[in-house]
C-alpha cells in the first residue's frame, strides 16, 4: 500500500492538522467551554431572599429544582412538546427529503435552496410571521371560515397549538438537512435491485428505501428533538404565556426572578438530559446502522 | 434469428433535449442459453440498452420479446429478471443469506423451499458458509458471488450482467470471469453482459456485440469479430491492430495488390476488389521480425520503442515514416531502439476491412 | 436563552483582560487632560426613556457643570442591569444607575451599590416618604403607577374600575403580563384590596376573582409588548405602566388611552443608585443631587409622566393630572413592602401558573 511508504510524513501532517484545527478548537473553547464552566459553576452559588446572589459550593439550587414539581411538570412538557414537533417535523420533511436527495432533476439546487430558504431568516421573524398568519382574522381562521369549516375563528395563536404549528416549521429545514446527510445508504441501484427481484413501489419503499433511511430519520429525530426542547423563542412569542418549557423557564429565572443559581442548576440539568439523548441515539444509529 | 429468445427490434432511447439519441434502432438477437456481451466505449448505449431490458429505462420506441412475448411495457418488478451491478448492490441491512432470499420472498415462495433454494444458491457460489454475515464483511469478489446467486436463486428468464468485474481488481476479475462463465454454462441461462473491457467480452462471450455512439457495429462471434472487423471502429476497438490505406494496385488469385504511403506495394488475401481505395489490418502478433522464411510482404524499418512485457514483446517500428507494431513471442533479449530489423507477414495474415 | 446567557458572559470573559490593562495604564479614565469628568449612567433603553432623560435632565446637568459629562448606558430591565453589574463587580465601570426598587434592593445587598452621602446629596432631604430607602441607599428617582391602557377606536366607554376587565365585552381581547412580571404581581395586589383583603395576609381571594378572568384573556405574555397590541387593536383592554402608556398616547395619536382605575393602584418606583467602589463617586454624586433637584424632576416628569419623587418639584395641572403626582391620587395609592413581594414572587408566580393560567 502507498501510505506506509509515506509514514514518514505522518508526523508533519498531525502538526499541520492541528495547526488547522487549533482556531476551531481555541473559538469552540472560549464560546462554549468557558460559559459551560462558569454556569457550572454560577449553580453551585446560592441565592439569598429573593434575589441576592451568593458565592458559595452548595447543593441547594439542584435540589430545589428537582424536589420542585413544578420543575417535573414543565420538563414533562418540554420533552413532549419535543417529542410532538419532533414526529410532525420527521414526517412532513421526510418525503421532502427523500425527493431531493433522489431526484437528478436539474432543479435540484433550486428546490434544495428553498428547501433551507427558511434558515437565511431568524425564527423571530418567522414566529411572527406565524402569529400574523394564525391569528384570530388571520389567512388561516379567514380562509376556513370563507370556505365555510368554521364558524367561529379558532384560537391558534398563544397556546400549544400555535407553537407546535411555529416549531415544526421553523425545524423543517434542519430535519430536512439533516435527513439528506442521512440518507448516504439510500439508493437507485439498491432500489433497481430489488426491482429486479420482484419488489414493486411499496414494497421496495417497506423493505429497502425506509429501512436504509433509518439514520437520516434518527438524525434529523435527534436534530429537532434538541432544538425543540432547547427552543426559546417560539414558545415565549407563541404560547401567550401559557406554554411553560425548561428554557423559558431558565429565562424567566435568569432574568426576571433573578435567581442565577437556580437558573444555571436547570441549564446544566437540561445539558445533562442532551448528553442522555445524545448517548441514546447513538446507541440506535449503531443498531439501525449495523443491522 | 428464428429462434431469438430474447429479441430487441429497433430499440430506440431518446433523451429530451438531447440531440442524438442514447441507443438507436438497435436489433439484437439472443438465443436461449446464449451469453452475450455488449462491448464498446463509455457512452456507446451498452448500459442504457441492458436497462431497457431489465425495465429501468423504458424505451422511446422498439420492441423487446421474450420468449415471444412482448415485454416492454411491463415494469421491472414484473419482468423476471436478474440482475448484477457494478456496485454489487447488496442490501447493507440484510445478511447475506436474507439477501439471497429476498427475491423468493418477493415471489412468495414457501419457506421451507426458500431455505433450500437460498442454500443451493449459496452453494453454486461455493459461499454457504457465509449466509449469516453481514454485507459490510464481505469483500468486493464475495460481494459479486452473493449478487450473482441472488439474481439467479429467482430462475429468472434472462441474466443481466451490468459491468460486473469493473470495481474487482485484475487477478480476481480473471478468477470469477471463469466462475460467471461456468455458472452460466451450468444453469443454462440467457445472459446479457455489459462490459467496456475487451479481454473480458472475446473470453466470456458466445458472441460479442460492438456499439458505438447508439448504434450497432457489428454482432458476430468473438473471434470473427476480432479476425473480420466489419469497419475501422471494431477494427481499432478490439484489440491492437495496424491500419494501412492504400491505392488498389491490381489482384491475382484472390490476392489484391495495394500501394501504400511508405510502405510500397502490400499483398493480402481478399474477396473484394471494386473499389479504387482500401484499408488493410495487420494485427501486430501476425508481424514477424526477421523472419527466417520468405513471406508475402517484408519490410525494414529500425526500432522506435521496445516494451518488454515477459512473454511477449512489443515493438513499434518506423518504416519510412509509417508505424508498425508488431509483437515478439520468445524473444530473449529485447531489441535494442535505434537497430534496423526486417519484418514480414504472409498475404493471410493480413486482411481488408470492408468499409 | 443560551444566547442570552453568552452575552451576559462575554464581559465577564473580558474582566481579566480590561483588569490588566487598567493597571497598566494608571487609570487614564478618571479625568481627561482638560480636567472633565465622565460619570456613566446606566439605565433603561426601552419606550423612550433614554431621549427624554438626556434631553430633561443630563443636557441641563452638564450645562450646568462644565466638568462633568454624562454618559447613558441603555439597559433593556433591571434584571440585566444587575446582571451586568454582577460581572463587574470587582472592577465597575459603571458609576450610576437608574433601576427598579426591587431589582435595586438586591443590588444593595449584594454590595454593588453603596449609601450615599447625606452631605453631598442633600436634594435627598426633600423626597417623598415613598422615594426614600433604607441606610441611604439610592432613593426613588421616579413613580410610575399600573393602569390600565385600551384601544380608543374599539371602546366606546372608557373602563374606570378594575372589575371592568371582567366585562364580557372583552372577552378574548385582553392582555396581562403575568407573574413574574411585576404587572400581574401588582394586580393580585391590587384585587387583595378590593376584595376587602390585604396580599400579605392572603392572595386566595383575589386568585379565586383572576380565575374567572382567565377565559377572557388573550395573552399572558404580551408580544412584542402590550403597547403596540393595544394599539394595533390585537387587544383592546391590556394592564399597562401610566409614563410609558402616556407617551404611547400621545406618540400614536390617541389610539391607545389610559386610565387610572377609581380603586387606586400600585406605585413602581425607581431609584437612582451609587455604584460601590466608583473611582468617580463625588461627581456621580453631584450628578444624583441633580436628578433629584425640583428642576430634574419636574422637567423629566413634564417629558416623560413619571412622577417626581421630590416633593418641591412644581409640574403644570396638565401634567401632573396625567401621572399620580396630584395629592387626591397619591391617595388611592396601594402601599406596597417590594422586599417581601420580591420574596414571594416565585411562589405567586407558581399559584398564578396552577390556579389561573392553566384555566
Amino acid at each position: 500500500m502507498p501510505t506506509s511508504s509515506r509514514s514518514s510524513e505522518g508526523g508533519t501532517r498531525r502538526g499541520a492538522a492541528a495547526a488547522l484545527l487549533a482556531p476551531g478548537l481555541l473559538a469552540l473553547g472560549v464560546s462554549f467551554l468557558v460559559p459551560l464552566v462558569w454556569l457550572a459553576r454560577m449553580s453551585l452559588n446560592r441565592t439569598v431572599g429573593p434575589a441576592e446572589l451568593q458565592t458559595a459550593v452548595s447543593l441547594r439550587s439542584y435540589i430545589d429544582v428537582l424536589t420542585d414539581d413544578f420543575v417535573w411538570e414543565v420538563a414533562w412538557h418540554t420533552l413532549w412538546l419535543g417529542a410532538l414537533v419532533t414526529v410532525l417535523a420527521v414526517v412532513v420533511s421526510y418525503p421532502i427529503a427523500l425527493f431531493l436527495a433522489r431526484t437528478r432533476s436539474r432543479l435540484r439546487g433550486l428546490l434544495m435552496a428553498l428547501a433551507i430558504a427558511p434558515l437565511l431568516t431568524s425564527s423571530v421573524v418567522r414566529t411572527f410571521g406565524w402569529l400574523i398568519l394564525l391569528s384570530d382574522d388571520g389567512i388561516v381562521n379567514s380562509a376556513l371560515s370563507g370556505l365555510g369549516i368554521i364558524g367561529e375563528p379558532l384560537t391558534l395563536t398563544n397556546n400549544v397549538t400555535g407553537v407546535v404549528i411555529a416549531l415544526v416549521e421553523i425545524m423543517m429545514p434542519y430535519a430536512i438537512l439533516a435527513m439528506i446527510a442521512g440518507f448516504g445508504r439510500v439508493s437507485k441501484d439498491l432500489e433497481d435491485a430489488a426491482g429486479s427481484l420482484g419488489a414493486g413501489r411499496l414494497r421496495c419503499f417497506v423493505r429497502i428505501t425506509f429501512p436504509l433511511s433509518l439514520p437520516g430519520v434518527l438524525t434529523g429525530a435527534l436534530m429537532v428533538f434538541v432544538l425543540t426542547v432547547s427552543a426559546f423563542i417560539t414558545p415565549r412569542l407563541m404560547g401567550g404565556g401559557r406554554v411553560f418549557v425548561i428554557a423559558t423557564e431558565i429565562y424567566d429565572q435568569a432574568t426576571t426572578t433573578l435567581d442565577w443559581p437556580r437558573a444555571s442548576a436547570l441549564s446544566v440539568l437540561l445539558l445533562l438530559l442532551f448528553g442522555v439523548f445524545l448517548v441514546l441515539y447513538q446507541r440506535l444509529f449503531r443498531m439501525v446502522e449495523g443491522r | 434469428m428464428e429462434d431469438a429468445y430474447l429479441a430487441l427490434s429497433k430499440l430506440t432511447k431518446t433523451y429530451p433535449n438531447q440531440s442524438r439519441s442514447a441507443v438507436h434502432d438497435v436489433d439484437i438477437d439472443v438465443a436461449r442459453g446464449e451469453f452475450i456481451s455488449l462491448l464498446g466505449p463509455s457512452g456507446c448505449g451498452k448500459t442504457t440498452t441492458l436497462r431497457m431490458i431489465a425495465g429501468l429505462i423504458s424505451p422511446t420506441s422498439g420492441h423487446i420479446r421474450v420468449d415471444g412475448t412482448d415485454i416492454t411495457n411491463r415494469p421491472v418488478h414484473r419482468r423476471d429478471m436478474g440482475l448484477v451491478f457494478q456496485s454489487y448492490a447488496l442490501f447493507p441491512h440484510m445478511s447475506v443469506g436474507e439477501n439471497v432470499d429476498f427475491g423468493l420472498q418477493m415471489r412468495r415462495v414457501a419457506k421451507s423451499d426458500r431455505r433450500r433454494r437460498v442454500a443451493d444458491a449459496l452453494d453454486m457460489v461455493h459461499l454457504a458458509h457465509l449466509a449469516n454475515r453481514r454485507v459490510s464483511q464481505l469483500s468486493g469478489g464475495q460481494a459479486q458471488r452473493i449478487a450473482l446467486a441472488r439474481a439467479l436463486v429467482i430462475e429468472p428468464t434472462v441474466l443481466l450482467l451490468d459491468e460486473p468485474l469493473s470495481n474487482l481488481d485484475a487477478k480476481l476479475r480473471e478468477e470469477l470471469r471463469v466462475e460467471i462463465r461456468r455458472i452460466q454454462q451450468e444453469t443454462g441461462i440467457t445472459t446479457v453482459f455489459v462490459t467496456h473491457d475487451q479481454d473480458e467480452a472475446l473470453a466470456m462471450s458466445d458472441r460479442l456485440v460492438v456499439m458505438s455512439e447508439g448504434r450497432v457495429e457489428q454482432v458476430g462471434e468473438p473471434w470473427a469479430v476480432y479476425e473480420t472487423p466489419k469497419n475501422r471502429f471494431v477494427a481499432d476497438f478490439i484489440g491492437r491492430t495496424n491500419m494501412f490505406d492504400g491505392r488498389v494496385a491490381g489482384r491475382s488469385d484472390g490476392v489484391l495488390r495495394l500501394e501504400a504511403e511508405g510502405l510500397g506495394t502490400l499483398s493480402v488475401r481478399a474477396q473484394q476488389t471494386d473499389r479504387a481505395t482500401a484499408t488493410v489490418m495487420v494485427r501486430p502478433h501476425r508481424v514477424r521480425i526477421d523472419p527466417a522464411e520468405q513471406m508475402a510482404n517484408e519490410l525494414k524499418g529500425r526500432v522506435v520503442q521496445s516494451s518488454y512485457l515477459g512473454d511477449v514483446e512489443s515493438v513499434v517500428i518506423d518504416v519510412n515514416g509509417v508505424r508498425v507494431l508488431a509483437e515478439r513471442t520468445h524473444s530473449g533479449r529485447p531489441l535494442t531502439v535505434g537497430a534496423t530489423v526486417g519484418l514480414g507477414w504472409g498475404d493471410a495474415d493480413a486482411y481488408v476491412i470492408p468499409q | 436563552m443560551r444566547r442570552m446567557s453568552t452575552r451576559a458572559l462575554l464581559p465577564l470573559l473580558l474582566v481579566p483582560a480590561v483588569a490588566l490593562s487598567a493597571c497598566s495604564t494608571g487609570n487614564a479614565s478618571d479625568g481627561a487632560d482638560d480636567g472633565t469628568t465622565t460619570v456613566r449612567l446606566m439605565a433603561y433603553a426601552t419606550g423612550g426613556f433614554k431621549e427624554k432623560y438626556v434631553k430633561a435632565v443630563i443636557q441641563p446637568f452638564e450645562a450646568a457643570h462644565p466638568n462633568i459629562k454624562v454618559e447613558y448606558d441603555p439597559v433593556v430591565s433591571s434584571a440585566e442591569m444587575l446582571g451586568r453589574l454582577r460581572t463587574q463587580k470587582s472592577n465597575p465601570t459603571i458609576d450610576v444607575v437608574i433601576m427598579d426598587l426591587s431589582v435595586a434592593e438586591s443590588a444593595n445587598k449584594e454590595g454593588i451599590f453603596t449609601p450615599l452621602d447625606p452631605a453631598a446629596v442633600p436634594n435627598m432631604k426633600d423626597l417623598s416618604e415613598h422615594a426614600k430607602v433604607r441606610d441611604n441607599f439610592g432613593p426613588g428617582v421616579t413613580f410610575d403607577n399600573l393602569a390600565l391602557v385600551y384601544n380608543t377606536e374599539a371602546v366606546t366607554t372608557p373602563p374606570t374600575s378594575w372589575n371592568d376587565l371582567w366585562d364580557p365585552a372583552y372577552k378574548g381581547k385582553i392582555s396581562i403580563s403575568a407573574p413574574p412580571q411585576l404587572d400581574g404581581i401588582g394586580l393580585t395586589v391590587i384585587l387583595s384590596k378590593i376584595l376587602g383583603g390585604d396580599y400579605t395576609t392572603s392572595i386566595d381571594p383575589a386568585i379565586e376573582r383572576l380565575r374567572k378572568l382567565a377565559p377572557s384573556v388573550q395573552t399572558w405574555n404580551p408580544q412584542p409588548d402590550t403597547y403596540t397590541l393595544v394599539k394595533s387593536g390585537q387587544v383592546n383592554l391590556a394592564l399597562a405602566w401610566n409614563a410609558r402608556a402616556q407617551l404611547q398616547h400621545d406618540q400614536s395619536n390617541g389610539a391607545l388611552d389610559v386610565v387610572l382605575p377609581k380603586e387606586g393602584s400600585i406605585m413602581q418606583v425607581n431609584t437612582i443608585n451609587l455604584v460601590k467602589g466608583s473611582k468617580r463617586a463625588s461627581d456621580a454624586q453631584t450628578f444624583i443631587d441633580y436628578a433629584l433637584s425640583p428642576e430634574a424632576q419636574a422637567l423629566f416628569a413634564a417629558e416623560m409622566f413619571y412622577a417626581p419623587t421630590n416633593t418641591l418639584a412644581k409640574v403644570d395641572d396638565e401634567v401632573a393630572q396625567r401621572t399620580v403626582m396630584t395629592p387626591e391620587k397619591l391617595k388611592t395609592m396601594i402601599a406596597v413592602d417590594w422586599n417581601r413581594l420580591a420574596e414571594q414572587r416565585a411562589q405567586w408566580t407558581e399559584i398564578w401558573r396552577k390556579d389561573v393560567i392553566s384555566q
